[in-house]
């Protein structure tokens, strides 16, 4: 009767041992193997104490009102999806310039930081507060949807990398603005949001992304911009 | 894959919101309940599954027609549970709490009666389940997808993407790492029943 590998009882135990009844025979004659064959079924049921519930009722009905208002069309195969590219685009080019010119009747041509920081001054307080929580709330959703991607994903860049290019310099910017407004909580979270975007940007399609899950998970980045996110969207 | 379910995949490459909703509709329930295995909370589960959801419907053409629709959404909800357990155990490290359902209970089916039989069984589960967040994601999938969706080695070699040689030595080796774990655990399980 010759040693039997663990991996064969393991095959035994879910039911894909190509010679069960063999191996069962030795299992009655071998108290050995009988004895290694109870601890794996012992250990492995400890995992049945993992099993789940039912869901609450109506769960299918509930994740579709979750997941439809966040869709939109997928992206094509060699450019960035759309509302991806329009998340990035509305954060560079219209959170800080156009928004802030737009709303103070000024038109929507872009100009450089210092005007629009101007524009921005010469809103009422709160309108510009509104302003700025609501740009800055969209580009702190769009930055969780990259993170999830990076987190959840298959381990490499495709056109994620433009998006993440996109929103590091609109980070930049609302960085820069959340400073001179003296909101240092919110400056502090873009400023740990930066390197984990410039990794994500830089990075090779074919290099996997292990740097940059590990510095969301270890800054624990995705729960600090869901909450702010949160908060500045209850605010705005 | 049935060719009902590839035309949906399909129509929601292309944009078709109605046609993910019936994914929705179809694959909510499995994968909630895979979550929850995971994280032991009914609405951790759910957001898990938000987020699995939104990550499919962003990466759906690089889905590949000829898996299983089912254990592509399983591996990325694992993906998306595991993120969120890391996240919660982080922030429970720092609050000394020990994890609960939402009601306030654990709910673990043990073998065990008596209370402190359950509170082992309890902590057993509990390290069952930071072993598995601890496992490489291939060996994850496949040791959660034999043991409890009882797939074959072949479908999880199809979920896996890899050969049925590299699916089977996934499940062994995952099933080697959870023994290490848990059999400390289960020796003072039996002490405390002798």
């Amino acid at each position: 009767m010759g040693h039997r590998p663990d991996e064969e009882l393991i095959l035994l135990y879910y039911g894909e041992h190509d010679a069960p009844a063999e191996l069962e025979r030795e299992l009655a004659a071998d108290p050995e193997l009988a004895r290694r064959y109870d601890a794996l079924r012992r250990e492995l049921s400890a995992l049945d104490g993992l099993d789940a519930p039912e869901p609450r009722p109506g769960l299918e009905g509930r994740m579709w009102a979750r997941v439809a208002p966040s869709l939109v069309r997928p992206r094509r195969r060699f450019g960035l999806p759309e509302g991806r590219l329009g998340w990035a685009a509305l954060a560079t080019a219209v959170a800080l310039v156009a928004v802030a010119g737009f709303l103070a009747g000024r038109g929507l041509r872009p100009r450089n930081e210092n005007t629009v920081t101007a524009d921005i001054q010469a809103l009422a307080p709160a309108a510009r507060e509104r302003v700025l929580q609501a740009a800055l709330a969209d580009h702190l959703e769009s930055s969780q949807r990259l993170m999830l991607e990076v987190v959840n994903g298959p381990g490499t860049l495709g056109d994620e990398r433009a998006w993440a290019a996109a929103l590091l310099s609109a980070n930049q910017l609302y960085r820069r603005a959340a400073e001179r407004a003296g909101q240092r909580r919110v400056a502090s979270l873009l400023l740990e949001l930066e390197p984990v975007l410039n990794e994500l940007a830089e990075t090779p399609e074919s290099q996997d992304l292990r740097d940059a899950r590990t510095q969301i998970h270890d800054r624990d980045l995705l729960f600090k911009v869901r909450i702010t996110r949160n908060n500045l969207k209850e605010l705005s | 894959m049935e060719t009902a379910e590839l035309d949906l995949v399909r129509r929601a490459r292309s944009g078709d919101a109605e046609a993910f909703r019936e994914i929705v509709q179809a694959h909510s329930r499995p994968l909630w309940r895979a979550a929850y295995r995971v994280l032991n909370d009914a609405a951790a589960a759910e957001d898990a599954v938000q987020n699995a959801f939104l990550n499919a419907w962003r990466t759906l053409d690089r889905f590949d027609d000829r898996a299983q629709l089912s254990t592509w959404l399983y591996r990325i909800v694992m993906n998306a549970a595991i993120d969120l357990r890391r996240q919660r155990s982080r922030r429970q490290a720092l609050a000394g709490a020990l994890p609960e359902d939402d009601h306030g209970q654990i709910t673990v089916k043990s073998p065990a009666a008596d209370p402190h039989r359950e509170a082992v069984w309890r902590q057993i589960a509990e390290r069952a389940r930071d072993a598995i967040a601890d496992l490489s994601e291939t060996e994850r999938t496949a040791v959660l997808l034999r043991h409890f969706e009882g797939c074959t080695t072949a479908e999880i070699a199809h979920a896996l993407g890899s050969d049925e040689s590299a699916a089977k030595q996934a499940v062994f080796r995952a099933v080697r790492k959870l023994r290490a774990v848990l059999v400390p655990l289960m020796e003072v399980s039996r002490g405390t029943s002798a």
